[in-house]
């Protein structure tokens, strides 16, 4: 009787020592699975808000007929950073203009189809020349990029948006 | 092995008709019956091993269940990307078709350009102003930077507004838009400069009246 007992406990262990490793197993999957960091989509959306930015007219005139658009403003800043006549440098006035356009184009709040954005534009070596990002991401990430050519180097112009989808 | 032997000794006793082994014998009024002690060897036997499938059984169909219910738990998380992925791609192809409207001909100024100046003229004009060229229910077109709400433009207003109507046939309808720049004549002085804002060309679709 006590032998007949005691296999029945070994097999009960047995059976407890599968279901542990199948649970293991299970949440180490599931582990991979949720720490794998989401997928950035390409969005039409957020091709056309990029594109569409670029030729945007700023407030900085480098003489009293030319001003500059967003483009222009980028190129300037990776080359030369030349001066507006309103005394700013390209690279602060394509500060100032990037912010506006994407607080006005990629509105975020508690109640909009966006979350977050993250604006970034770099030359080559990764040489940051502006970063701007605004909001926590939830959802799903979808990006844009652009590659502008200047006499001396590939600035590339990245957006990428949150959205609660 | 030990059951058996037990039964052996039990069988053994009787054949040898030992009195006090025979007082210990469960199975005691059997004695002398082969057939019955046999019997009784072979129920035990199966009752364990009995128990041993149904144990079996049972550890197969919790395996069984576990890894469906894991398997569906998998599928669920999956399914519900794929929807994600299908809305995206819906909504890319709705603002495909409102980009190729834009870049139309009576729109356009440039990749991702709308000449306001050309819309304002449009929406006066048949069949542009009834929508009859177009399969979609509205088009509209809207400032969004330098202003804080809609200003309908009309020829009094114009360029001090921010929304174009070009048509609206007024059906209950969805609307999606893609970024566009739009650009027109400006007095800025002496000048006239043609200036760039960042907008939305808004088309509407769906159940047409």
């Amino acid at each position: 009787m006590i032998g007949r007992n005691k296999k029945g406990q070994e097999e009960i262990v047995g059976f407890v020592l599968i279901v542990l490793l199948v649970s293991v197993i299970a949440v180490v999957f599931l582990a991979i699975n949720v720490r794998k960091p989401s997928e950035k989509l390409p969005s039409a959306e957020i091709e056309s808000f990029l594109q569409s930015s670029m030729k945007y007219s700023s407030e900085c005139l480098v003489t009293a007929e030319r001003r500059y658009t967003f483009k222009d403003l980028i190129v300037s800043c990776a080359e030369s950073n030349e001066k507006c006549l309103d005394g700013k440098s390209a690279c602060e006035s394509m500060n100032y203009t990037a912010n506006k356009l994407l607080s006005e184009g990629l509105r975020v709040c508690a109640d909009c189809p966006n979350t977050a954005y993250r604006f970034k534009v770099y030359g080559e070596s990764n040489r940051t020349l502006l970063s701007l990002k605004e909001g926590n991401c939830t959802g799903t990430i979808t990006t844009a990029l652009l590659s502008l050519h200047t006499y001396s180097e590939r600035v590339r112009v990245e957006v990428e948006v949150c959205k609660a989808m | 092995m030990k059951i058996l032997n037990r039964v052996g000794v039990k069988f053994m006793a009787c054949k040898t008709g030992k009195s006090g082994q025979l007082n210990d014998l469960k199975y005691a009024g059997l004695c002398g019956n082969k057939t019955h002690e046999v019997s009784a060897k072979s129920r035990r036997i199966n009752t364990s091993g009995q128990l041993k499938i149904q144990q079996m059984a049972f550890m197969l169909m919790a395996v069984f269940i576990f890894f469906v219910l894991a398997g569906m738990f998998y599928v669920l998380t999956q399914s519900q990307d794929i929807v994600k992925k299908a809305n995206l791609l819906e909504r890319n192809n709705a603002i495909g078709i409102a980009n190729m409207l834009a870049d139309s001909a009576e729109f356009t100024c440039g990749a991702y350009c709308i000449d306001a100046d050309r819309a304002m003229v449009l929406r006066k004009k048949v069949p542009y102003s009834n929508g009859t060229l177009w399969k979609v229910t509205s088009i509209k077109i809207r400032s969004i930077t330098n202003s804080t709400k809609d200003v309908l433009c009309t020829e009094a207003n114009y360029p001090n507004c921010n929304l174009i109507k070009v048509y609206d046939k007024g059906a209950g309808e969805t609307t999606v838009y893609s970024y566009v720049a739009v650009c027109k004549r400006v007095k800025e002085k002496e000048y006239v400069e043609y200036k760039c804002e960042l907008g939305q060309f808004i088309i509407g679709y769906g159940v047409k009246s």
